[in-house]
């Protein structure tokens, strides 16, 4: 249930974050249950956030756990920030050598920032 | 596939593969982007006994199917929550055969050494990275087909 979005604009990648709230339940059979509005509406935060210092998402996807994933690679590194349907929002990022650092992120404007900006950093370097 | 009345096996050696039905694009032989694995339990079936493919019957063909060996499962994770206490987390294969899926397996949850059944006992933050850590251990077997959601 993902969509690659390498040559997408902002615009289409909300689209097809919307078009994630129609897949079926249990899509995976995993039981799974379609992404909320609010969890949708969260994750396009994200990416408004994002604008300023755009960095290309590679895919959107429903996530198993309920909700939407939004993830980023460049070469080795990887980052994903997920929109739970349970309300939190949780940013991910990994170099693939085996440690991953996750942590929760607030829902506010100066928190979304912040993530955007870290998103950035760690692209940067 | 059947189980036969065959006991359940419960060992499992590091290099036995198991398979996984997933929903992320990519080649075969590549390393998925990412999956969606739900927690504190999944479904994997193991290579012991049954193909890659039969991850996906009776209905999931429109999915893919990713590899990793029972290696690939995370070592444990501390958690320090906002009161300052640490748990441990860590995660275990297990076989749970049914009768029409013997090779039928759960990757569960465990807290402090006891089986978490339900989402909300794992921090999400954890989970993230358990997740991530198994995505990192998989190789695409199956491709997902190319073809509208």
């Amino acid at each position: 249930m993902a969509a690659p979005t390498a040559e997408m604009g902002l615009a289409e990648i909300v689209k097809e974050l919307l078009r994630l709230h129609s897949i079926r339940p249990n899509w995976n059979g995993l039981d799974s249950v379609p992404p909320t509005f609010d969890a949708i509406g969260r994750a396009i935060s994200v990416l408004s956030a994002l604008q300023e210092t755009w960095i290309q998402p590679t895919r959107v996807t429903a996530s198993a756990e309920g909700g939407v994933a939004i993830t980023f690679r460049r070469h080795e590194k990887f980052a994903s920030v997920e929109s739970l349907n349970s309300g939190e929002i949780v940013l991910l990022t990994s170099d693939g050598t085996g440690n991953p650092c996750a942590r929760e992120v607030a829902a506010t404007d100066e928190a979304l920032r912040k993530t955007a900006q870290d998103l950035c950093e760690y692209f940067k370097h | 596939m059947y189980r036969k009345s065959r006991p359940i096996d419960p060992e499992f050696l590091p290099p036995e593969l198991l398979y996984y039905r997933m929903g992320v694009p990519g080649t075969v032989g590549s390393r998925p982007d990412g999956v969606d694995i739900r927690l504190p339990e999944d479904s994997v079936n193991r290579g012991k006994y049954s193909e890659p493919n039969d991850v996906l019957f009776p209905n999931y063909f429109h999915l893919g199917v990713a590899q990793f060996p029972v290696s690939g499962i995370p070592a444990p994770r501390s958690f320090t929550d906002q009161l300052g206490t640490t748990r441990e987390f860590h995660l275990k294969v297990e076989h749970d055969p049914w009768e029409d899926n013997y090779s039928h397996s759960e990757v569960r949850a465990f807290r402090e050494g006891t089986r978490v059944t339900h989402t909300s006992k794992i921090p999400v933050t954890v989970k993230a990275e358990f997740r991530q850590l198994i995505a990192e251990a998989m190789v695409i077997r199956v491709a997902v087909p190319a073809r509208p959601l």
